[in-house]
């Protein structure tokens, strides 16, 4: 479904893209594990990283995805999963993120004290921040 | 551990199931069930005028998301 058009063929990245963009992210992903939360490193390799990737995803520098133009009624599904979380995310919050009522952040801050959680999350961060800025 | 706490798991560890089922269900032939990328690519496609407000939106969220996380 995602086929190339002959234009983006040929605009299409070096062979070593790839594998250099693997190394990239891993290589950050071990360098950020190690940033402690609250921390001045933390926010701003958030705010640099973040606001790199957000700059280029809106101004569409590296789609390579053709456009969605339509999907079919069944994406409603999608709401089921988003509306559970979303419910007991705001819940959990209105009732201050307590050890009965955890929101998501409460569970994940003991799991995200350790390094090769910690980078292993940002990895996958920054590789779904990567898939949106291509869409 | 209390009854509340269990069930807000439940409900996050439901949650995961059924977007992975999701995913599962729109990779499969002739599926009707966009996949999340495909999903986040029509989101994207919003615009409010000249505003690209679905993917300032999701891009932002995203952002957002890994702010919280990790630098918060």
């Amino acid at each position: 479904m995602d086929q190339q058009s002959p234009a983006a063929a040929e605009s299409a990245p070096p062979r070593w893209y790839a594998p250099a963009r693997v190394v990239g992210f891993v290589g950050a992903s071990l360098a950020v594990g190690a940033f402690p939360s609250f921390s001045l490193r933390s926010t701003i390799t958030m705010i640099g990283i973040g606001g790199a990737f957000f700059w280029l995803g809106v101004t569409r520098r590296l789609t390579r995805h053709p456009a969605v133009r339509q999907v079919a009624r069944q994406a409603l599904w999608w709401l089921v999963p988003v509306l559970v979380f979303a419910t007991f995310e705001l819940v959990s919050f209105a009732l201050g993120s307590t050890a009965a009522h955890p929101t998501l952040s409460a569970l994940a801050d003991p799991v995200l004290q350790h390094y090769w959680a910690r980078a292993a999350v940002f990895l996958g961060w920054i590789t779904g921040y990567w898939a949106l800025v291509k869409r | 551990m209390s009854v509340t706490r269990i069930a807000t798991l439940v409900a996050y560890g439901l949650a995961l199931v059924l977007i992975v089922t999701l995913e599962v269900a729109g990779r499969r032939e002739g599926s009707r069930v966009p996949t999340l990328a495909q999903l986040c690519g029509f989101v994207m496609r919003y615009r409010v005028g000249r505003v690209p407000f679905g993917r300032v939106a999701l891009l932002g969220f995203w952002w957002w998301v890994g702010f919280h996380f990790f630098a918060r």
